[in-house]
């Protein structure tokens, strides 16, 4: 295998990695907790006696019920992130940046499995809480892993570097310390306000960095588009927010027919908004370690 | 340097940061709002005790078993076996005897120890406090479940009032169930025993747990269809116990199945036996459910 080659499959195996990560275990694990299945079946990793490796969802949701079915394909979901994390470690061991990085993420996804563990043996609702957060470290690291797979750009002299490097990162400590308390409301011990309030900051500064960058004429291409797409998930994420709040807490919560098409919705609400949640996340995080490769101040 | 702007909205983003924080985890988490939890009085529970119960519950068990106890939430219906209904005053896991209310101490040990095998999970490492506040709590719903049946057999029948919630309260304590011999030392001799009893015509356990113990029996369980034949008082598909898993829903030591063929399973078919069958032979067939474990 040629180095070009080997650095196609690697970026590849990243982008797959990272839609598992945001779409299968991290879909799966917001799914889980908008059912209140996490504790569906409080043994871990099998479940009373079923291997984590059976495929045989039909059976467990017969004998368990569907909320112990739901929970044991989380856990198979975050099985799979494990085993591509260490294929990323192996297809990076040449190039020492991309495997201290791949080193990290692994680490991290160690940690995920560890705290998904103790959730569940100490029926420990804090452990939940930073679970959630520590999914967002993964796609955060998952960028970076990505971003030190795609070619070196040449470095733009830009007057206003510093300044969309500095909003940029803040935006990023402002979505976590916003995930925190999205992650305890959905955990029953956080309030909506705290998150209305760190929501709407954390795009207010987005918004502001994504400004700096678009109003720079010399901004690279690649930094523009990665700010367009935060832009556009940004305004996607507000709209689900709305939404999400309209129904579960809002004016609409008390309009649904049928308890089952309540919980659907406010289930498929909840759970996207936290998918969205995290594309945002790695776009945020794109947006910051783009502007750090490609921009320079011009002093 | 950073322009002056930037300076001030930075500041200004730190503030609201912190309000952010603030607002966020200022409350206290869980609130014991609705109706305020009033406490029967032959039952010595303090009031506070109560509302904490009552706030812990809406936290940690409201999802499954739905704030007045009623399980009627989606979540329940996703789990198998289905999260106990409270209503019907009937718990299946304690020590006293058959057709008495549940005491504090047994629901207390059910919250700390969970019930393997099902989605109830352990919560051993809630305080001490908040555990006894939980039991409290979940004997209030059992209680006003109680009183409400009481109340409404008073109105229909209109004269000579059942025994009161408190008469029955008072009776269902102080009658654990203790084994009335030793255990039988496990041995070749006892599970053979034990097995005779089971497969046997006598007390026909096999009937409903299957001659190898995995819960399929010839009354429980239809082999064409694969379906089970029984149901529980909550109207709910039973699906007898397989014994070959080695651990069990009421608890796993030697004495809880002593006590569980003594005095049947409340809510489900499974009948008392210590009309049938003596203390010894109990011990024999909980030395053969033991050997019947895989690992």
């Amino acid at each position: 295998m040629n180095l070009t080659s080997s650095h196609k499959t690697l970026r590849l195996l990243t982008w797959f990695t990272l839609a598992v990560t945001v779409i299968l275990t991290t879909g799966l694990g917001g799914a889980v907790t908008s059912a209140e299945v996490g504790m569906a079946y409080p043994t871990w990793p099998n479940i009373n006696g079923w291997s984590l490796f059976n495929f045989f969802y039909q059976d467990i949701a017969e004998q368990f019920g569907i909320g112990a079915s739901l929970e044991h394909t989380h856990r198979q979901a975050g099985t799979l992130l494990g085993l591509l994390s260490i294929a990323l470690v192996a297809f990076s061991w040449r190039r020492p940046h991309t495997r201290r990085l791949a080193l990290w993420n692994l680490g991290l996804v160690i940690i995920q499995g560890g705290l998904g563990a103790f959730r569940v043996l100490d029926n420990a609702q804090i452990i939940g809480i930073l679970h959630a957060l520590g999914a967002q470290a993964v796609v955060v690291c998952l960028v970076a892993v990505l971003k030190s797979c795609q070619p070196t750009p040449s470095l733009v002299r830009l007057n206003a570097a510093p300044r969309i490097h500095l909003w940029s990162l803040i935006g990023i400590a402002l979505l976590f310390v916003n995930l925190l308390a999205a992650a305890s409301l959905r955990h029953k011990s956080g309030a909506f306000s705290g998150h209305l309030l760190l929501a709407l900051l954390a795009s207010g500064v987005l918004l502001f960095s994504v400004r700096l960058i678009l109003l720079q004429e010399k901004s690279p291409k690649v930094l523009r588009a990665d700010a367009k797409r935060l832009l556009v998930t940004l305004g996607l994420q507000l709209g689900l927010g709305i939404g999400t709040w309209a129904f579960i807490l809002g004016p609409l919560a008390l309009e649904f027919n049928s308890e089952q098409t309540r919980f659907l919705v406010q289930n498929f609400l909840a759970t996207a908004h936290l998918v969205v949640g995290m594309i945002v996340m790695a776009m945020a995080s794109a947006v910051f370690l783009e502007s750090k490769r490609s921009t320079q101040w011009t002093g | 340097m950073l322009p002056r702007f930037d300076r001030i909205a930075l500041s200004v983003v730190a503030v609201l940061a912190c309000l952010g924080i603030a607002l966020s985890f200022s409350s206290p988490g869980i609130s014991a709002d609705g109706p305020e939890p009033v406490p029967f009085p032959f039952t010595g529970v303090k009031k506070e005790t109560l509302a904490r119960g009552q706030a812990l519950w809406k936290n940690q068990c409201m999802q499954c078993h739905a704030v007045d106890g009623s399980a009627e939430t989606v979540t329940a219906k996703l789990l198998i076996p289905q999260p106990r209904d409270f209503r019907k005053g009937v718990t299946k896991y304690k020590t006293n005897q058959r057709g008495h209310l549940s005491t504090r101490s047994d629901l207390l040990r059910v919250i700390q120890q969970g019930v393997p095998t099902t989605s109830m999970g352990s919560f051993r490492d809630l305080p001490a406090k908040d555990l006894h506040a939980l039991a409290a709590w979940t004997e209030h719903l059992l209680l006003t479940a109680l009183q409400k049946r009481v109340d409404a057999s008073y109105q229909q029948s209109g004269v000579g009032p059942m025994p009161s919630t408190e008469f029955f309260w008072n009776n269902s304590q102080n009658r654990e169930v203790i084994p009335d011999t030793e255990r039988i030392p496990l041995s070749k001799e006892s599970v053979q025993r034990g097995a005779f009893l089971f497969q046997g015509d006598k007390v026909s356990c096999f009937t409903c747990h299957g001659k190898d113990g995995s819960g399929k029996g010839p009354a429980s369980f239809q082999k064409s269809t694969g379906n089970y034949l029984l149901k529980d008082s909550w109207g709910k598909e039973l699906r007898p116990h397989d014994l070959t898993e080695g651990l069990f829903r009421g608890g796993s030591a030697p004495e809880d199945l002593w006590r569980r063929i003594h005095q049947g399973i409340p809510g489900t078919p499974m009948p008392v036996y210590h009309t049938q069958l003596s203390s010894d032979d109990i011990w024999d067939l909980v030395n053969f459910i033991l050997s019947l474990a895989k690992s």
